[in-house]
């Protein structure tokens, strides 16, 4: 009966004690002190990314009070105010050519898709051209020898006439071969008929070098039907808007550049003066350092020149002042354009192309006249000497739509494009991911037999192991031309947002980045799943309800919690994933407005700036900012998951 | 005696381990992708027994590197800033630049674009957003899509300074991490168009546009309105084998030949140093 007396792994009271601890003791301390550290390790970081984080706002504030006591500020309002009009016949020259381009359809894109084909036909007859090169040379050099007889000639003659023709051969074989389904913009209308001209004239030119009459022809052609849709009479309206939208643009642009330069000297000195104290620190130090009384002469020179009083900005911002007089001709020139460029404007139903109508709408829909008097207004009440408040500082890093650094003007920290990329890209990623992990956890987990549990589940585990490097990769090279490529399809034309126009997308990094949540998710979701009391399942099913209602009514509504909770931390995974985001997100620093368009996210901008910035300056306190922001979202994830697995799975 | 010769064996040993010394240089992609690896290996072939290593990350990273110490010396396409300045000083330092050459940035554009000239208002107007379709500047309808340095880059700011009259790079503009990657895309994409050093323009797939008439070429060095110095940096005047190679690298033919083959311009007048005030 020895087996039956419980064993006891640690028991032994009378063990040597060492400095008085025992072996048990000194597993729990081992233990024990484990996760303090753990604990003191999180602490430090919180405490770490909060300490630089705080010198921010303030630092950010003297930054942005200098941006307007220089006046910069208001210049930037005076060239919005330019801009907003300049847009306006930026489009009328847009609906223009869009116009031309719906009309002439295949005769449009002739020269373009030319050029692309005999780029790459050129390519593929590298070693012919450089043959050729080889003979020409090899001709010319026997040419000029002193003593150089005929047959010698003769001979280097038919070598280069050889090498021409293999050439000819060579470029006729690459060009057959081309055909319309390889140029790289599908969305161009294209015609057979000019296939074979345009295989011809590649042959043309780079057999003779010299510009293919076909070329010629249809440039004629082009210049002659854009010569008749210019004189059609709503283009011409067009044009004449153009032109008076254009009017005050020039003038307005060089008032604003020649107050620019004041500005930016002001602020130059500014800077200068807010750095004196930093700078006195340094030379101080670089003094007490320097080894020769050379130096330290030198270094003192330089501390004598620093300026100690500050500069007189009340002084340096009158001529800007003064400027507020021409702006308001300016300004009432701006109007007046607005006024007689929209009196011509063509109605949107006289255009035949589908893009031309967008930008005239766009036009139409622009208020420029508002945007001027908001600007107007601004200009009228700015004041130099006003400070930014803390609270407007704050809100500008949180609702900022502008992230500029590194400015040779001004930098600008705000959020918002950062953090709208990012929370974007885990979207599409979550959207793509959770029917695919739930769909897949529920039927690995309730309907698939054994020998399919062992083979997916540890496949789908498996994409864990692959490093996020690795897919970013992929999703450079290989995902992103894919995508483009077949999105120009007329199939997926209904989809918002298509056809794709860039490679690096959030399209892109969503697919990439579901890619990597699902073994996640899944995990947690099969997890909540087996957590369900089998009791319910039989339950369920010995009063008859079929395996799908069983599991849609009474398995999935069971373990809710678990489910969401693991679509949440899914979430977490994602929105902290870098690599995917800085290779394949484009780098693009705007508020996306669609989901195939290109944008930059807080993780990227991270791993991205933060090797450039200097300890302790503004910028490295604006990314420890965002790094807070960032750890805050993903504590917050956490915290809810926990919560709403605490709360529901009773 | 034994024992002699089997110390004067593991000193000789140690000696020629310790004879390869290393040389670690960090900064510009625009000096440190192609110009200075192709540099260092001309230096080894003409006889030194000395091994590099090189990280381009931006001229940024010069600075930075040189200030943490882990580099001997950078490079960098930009003057030093007076902040990064003050961070020498403050360690009783002084960062001394060394003229490395003279390069050109290249506004490129995609080989089967019509646009193959540009005024400087224009390249400005491009890259400040201003203007964001190719028709507006006399091309074919198509978006135009910008694609710019990120901003550790000395090229970026130079850029700014040079074409753009320093105002701010458009929102849409994309940040890509090298010179190689700005050319790639361009390659790719009829409708893009960025900037790159000169010796990254001479890629298939792309052409370097004209500004004002002037096209980016060694010939026209003093016309092309966008060139600009290259530097080293070493921190004090430099010592060593670092001095040695810097000198050879400024003054030596063969060094010449490698920067003007690699596509950049090589330092005319064999400045010494200049410490720049």
């Amino acid at each position: 009966m020895k087996d039956l007396k419980p064993s006891k792994p640690f028991s032994n009271a009378t063990s040597r004690k060492f400095l008085g601890i025992t072996k048990q003791d000194f597993i729990k301390y081992f233990f024990g002190g484990n996760a303090t550290l753990a604990v003191i390790i999180i602490i430090a970081i919180v405490w770490f990314l909060i300490h630089n984080a705080s010198t921010f706002f303030p630092q950010y504030q003297k930054k942005l009070n200098l941006y307007r006591i220089s006046g910069q500020e208001i210049l930037d309002f005076y060239a919005k105010e330019n801009n907003a009009v300049a847009e306006l016949s930026g489009l009328c020259v847009q609906a223009r050519e869009y116009e031309i381009q719906d009309r002439l359809g295949a005769l449009y894109r002739v020269i373009p898709i030319y050029s692309e084909f005999k780029a790459k036909s050129l390519k593929k007859i590298i070693g012919e051209r450089k043959e050729l090169k080889r003979a020409k040379t090899a001709l010319s050099k026997i040419k000029i020898k002193p003593s150089v007889t005929n047959t010698e000639i003769k001979n280097a003659e038919d070598y280069l006439n050889n090498c021409k023709n293999s050439l000819k051969k060579a470029i006729s074989a690459a060009v057959n071969k081309l055909d319309f389904s390889q140029v790289k913009n599908k969305s161009w209308p294209t015609d057979k008929k000019y296939l074979q001209p345009i295989r011809d004239a590649i042959v043309e030119n780079v057999t003779t070098g010299k510009k293919p009459q076909f070329i010629s022809d249809i440039e004629a052609q082009e210049a002659k039907k854009i010569a008749e849709i210019d004189a059609l009479p709503f283009i011409q309206d067009l044009i004449k808007s153009k032109t008076a939208f254009n009017k005050p643009i020039p003038a307005m642009n060089t008032f604003v550049e020649e107050l620019r330069i004041i500005a930016d000297k002001t602020k130059a000195q500014g800077n200068k003066y807010n750095d004196v104290p930093n700078t006195k620190a340094s030379l101080e130090k670089a003094i007490s350092l320097a080894k020769t009384t050379e130096i330290k002469q030198e270094k003192q020179k330089e501390l004598n020149r620093l300026y100690t009083i500050e500069p007189d900005y009340n002084t340096f911002i009158k001529p800007i002042y003064a400027s507020k007089e021409s702006y308001k001709i300016h300004h009432s020139a701006l109007k007046e354009a607005i006024k007689s460029g929209f009196s011509t404007l063509p109605d949107t139903s006289k255009f035949q192309g589908k893009a031309a109508k967008a930008f005239i709408k766009d036009i139409n829909d622009a208020d420029p006249a508002q945007t001027l008097a908001e600007l107007n207004a601004k200009v009228e009440t700015w004041k130099h000497d006003e400070k930014y408040s803390m609270g407007q500082t704050v809100k500008g890093f949180f609702f900022g739509t502008e992230w500029t650094t590194n400015s040779s003007w001004q930098d600008f920290y705000g959020i918002l494009p950062l953090l709208t990329g990012s929370v974007a890209v885990a979207i599409v990623a979550l959207i793509i991911a959770v029917p695919f992990s739930v769909g897949g956890a529920i039927y690995v987990n309730r309907l698939a037999s054994k020998a399919e549990q062992t083979f997916i589940k540890p496949f789908i585990e498996f994409i864990q192991a692959i490093p996020s490097i690795v897919l970013a990769f992929f999703g450079y090279v290989v995902l992103g031309a894919l995508i483009q490529e077949y999105s120009q399809s007329w199939m997926f034309s209904w989809i918002p947002g298509f056809p794709v126009e860039d490679q690096y997308t959030i399209l892109n990094a969503g697919l990439l980045l579901a890619l990597m949540a699902v073994p996640t998710i899944f995990t947690l979701c099969e997890d909540a799943l087996n957590n369900v009391p089998k009791a319910y399942n039989e339950a369920s099913l010995a009063l008859g309800a079929t395996k799908l209602q069983t599991i849609l009514k009474v398995i999935l509504p069971s373990c809710a919690s678990g489910v969401i909770a693991a679509i949440l931390l899914g979430f977490g995974r994602i929105i902290g994933e870098t690599m995917v985001v800085l290779l394949v997100l484009g780098g693009k620093i705007s508020i996306p407005d669609s989901w195939t368009a290109s944008a930059h996210s807080m993780t990227g901008i991270l791993a991205q700036e933060i090797g450039e910035v200097n300890e302790g300056s503004l910028h490295w306190g604006a990314l420890f900012m965002v790094a807070l922001l960032l750890f805050s979202i993903a504590l917050g994830i956490n915290y809810v998951s926990q919560r709403i697995l605490n709360n529901y799975s009773k | 005696m034994k024992l002699k010769t089997i110390t004067s064996a593991i000193a000789a040993l140690t000696m020629a381990a310790t004879a390869q010394t290393k040389i670690v240089i960090k900064g510009s992609d625009t000096l440190g992708a192609k110009m200075v690896p192709q540099l260092t290996e001309a230096y080894k072939a003409a006889g030194n027994n000395i091994q590099f290593e090189i990280a381009a990350e931006g001229s940024s990273s010069c600075f930075t590197a040189l200030l943490a110490g882990t580099a001997d010396f950078g490079m960098s396409s930009r003057g030093i800033k007076s902040k990064e300045k003050d961070k020498f000083a403050s360690k009783g330092q002084e960062a001394v630049a060394h003229i490395a050459g003279v390069d050109m940035i290249a506004v490129i554009v995609n080989e089967a674009n019509g646009v193959k000239a540009l005024t400087k208002k224009q390249v400005a107007d491009i890259f400040t957003g201003k203007v964001s379709d190719w028709s507006q500047i006399g091309g074919k309808a198509g978006a135009i899509k910008a694609y710019t340095r990120n901003t550790s880059s000395g090229t970026y700011k130079t850029f700014q300074k040079l074409a753009m009259n320093k105002v701010d790079y458009g929102k849409n503009t994309r940040k890509m991490a090298g010179n190689e990657q700005i050319a790639e895309a361009v390659a790719g994409d009829v409708n893009g168009i960025g900037y790159v050093g000169l010796a990254y323009a001479k890629r298939d797939g792309i052409a370097a546009a004209t500004v004002d008439n002037v096209s980016p070429e060694p010939a026209n060095k003093t016309t092309y309105p966008l060139s600009r110095n290259l530097y080293y940096y070493t921190v004090g005047q430099p010592k060593g084998e670092v001095q040695k190679f810097i000198n050879w690298s400024l003054t030596s033919p063969v060094a010449a030949k490698v920067i003007n083959n690699v596509g950049f311009i090589a330092p005319d007048i064999l400045k010494k140093s200049a410490s720049l005030k």
